[in-house]
């Protein structure tokens, strides 16, 4: 695999990770608009809607992270490289 | 580092979603911990007879708002310095939602319905409440509400759409109705009562120079049972009915159905008037 290749999988593994968080984000303040609203149509007591958007939300953060701040898919792809540079070493010794 | 739309558009939706979170966790835990009891909210609905329940302030209570829709409010003095509320649901239907906030001193209660359609219950509300408590806040659709046994310092707001209305003891009062008849005695010095189709009838316990009483209706008949030796400038107008005082008034102006003039050396504020019923000063 040469380089650009190599280059074209990693943005694209990257754009995937962007827009599968972007899919689950849209998911979540569809659904949680719509739990709103069915709670207050059908009942203006207790807001129940507040716990699936509390620990739903939670889950957005950290996937945030994971896509943004810890940068997964790249630690993956340097983890990957780093096996296959010992498994050439080890070829080499052999 | 350059960022793409999509990057934008992630981030300002994370920035949305970090808001609602926030606002949750806020309103679960911090605002209205759903764990603590001072806010209290008993949902039963299924039942179809009748349900009764207790709640207790357990702390101090200095003001009190009720908000009915379809019931009774009564409410009655006790040596305590808490607040006890007894409540019975009454069925056919579905029970109402009993919603008990407490912030501090002040203690809201209200009776909380489905928004969805269908038959709905009532609930009478049965409360104890220190003589002295500062002020009162009371309000039904379609129930009466009745303050029995309070210091003459308690200052109180009283509205009911259909049902009669009535405090034996007040300080500053704001009394009302729409259908319902209205029944009052006061030590205040600021008093409104008004009511479109019920009678009026108030008696002050005392008067001074700051004192200010406004009566009025559409087709009640309005009477006012005053102090001794009360000094006041009175405005008192019928359309159609009769207007009269026990009092000897020193008539300033005289129209038909109106009399405006001053009891004793003038002074309190006492006006009272109505489309189609009598007017009457008493003592």
């Amino acid at each position: 695999m040469d380089e650009r290749e190599e280059k074209y999988r990693i943005a694209r593994k990257r754009a995937k990770a962007k827009i599968d968080f972007l899919r689950h984000l849209v998911t979540y303040l569809i659904v949680i608009a719509f739990l709103a609203v069915v709670n207050n149509i059908t009942y203006n007591g207790y807001q129940w809607w507040l716990w699936p958007a509390l620990g739903w939300g939670i889950g957005i953060v950290s996937h945030f992270l994971s896509v943004y701040t810890f940068k997964g898919s790249l630690f993956e792809e340097r983890m990957i490289e780093r096996e296959l540079e010992a498994m050439d070493d080890r070829e080499i010794r052999d | 580092m350059k960022r793409s739309a999509l990057d934008l558009a992630n981030i300002l939706g994370f920035l949305i979603v970090l808001a609602i979170a926030a606002f949750a966790f806020y309103s679960l835990f911090i605002d209205e911990p759903f764990y603590k009891a001072s806010s209290y909210t008993d949902q039963e609905h299924a039942g179809e007879g009748e349900e009764s329940g207790t709640y207790n302030s357990n702390t101090a209570i200095t003001a009190l708002e009720i908000g009915n829709v379809s019931g009774r409010i009564e409410v009655e003095s006790w040596s305590g310095d808490t607040v006890q509320l007894d409540y019975i649901k009454r069925g056919p239907g579905r029970h109402p939602d009993v919603k008990i906030d407490k912030e501090g001193s002040e203690l809201t209660i209200k009776a909380v319905y489905p928004r969805t359609a269908g038959n709905f219950g009532s609930v009478d509300f049965f409360l104890k409440v220190p003589a002295d408590i500062d002020n009162i806040e009371a309000g039904s659709v379609s129930g009466g509400i009745k303050i029995q046994g309070l210091s003459g310092t308690v200052k109180q707001k009283l509205s009911s759409t259909s049902g009669a209305v009535s405090t034996d003891s007040a300080g500053d009062l704001d009394i009302s109705s729409v259908s319902g008849s209205l029944s009052f005695v006061s030590s205040g010095t600021n008093i409104k009562a008004s009511t479109t189709s019920g009678r009026i009838e108030g008696e002050l316990k005392e008067a001074s120079s700051s004192t200010s009483v406004k009566i009025s209706s559409v087709s009640g008949r309005l009477l006012l049972d005053v102090p001794s030796g009360l000094n006041a400038e009175v405005d008192l107008h019928s359309v159609s009915g009769s207007v009269s005082s026990d009092i000897p008034v020193a008539v300033t102006e005289t129209r038909r159905n109106s009399i405006r003039g001053t009891i004793g050396s003038g002074g309190a504020l006492i006006e009272m008037s109505t489309v189609s019923g009598a007017v009457k000063i008493t003592k």
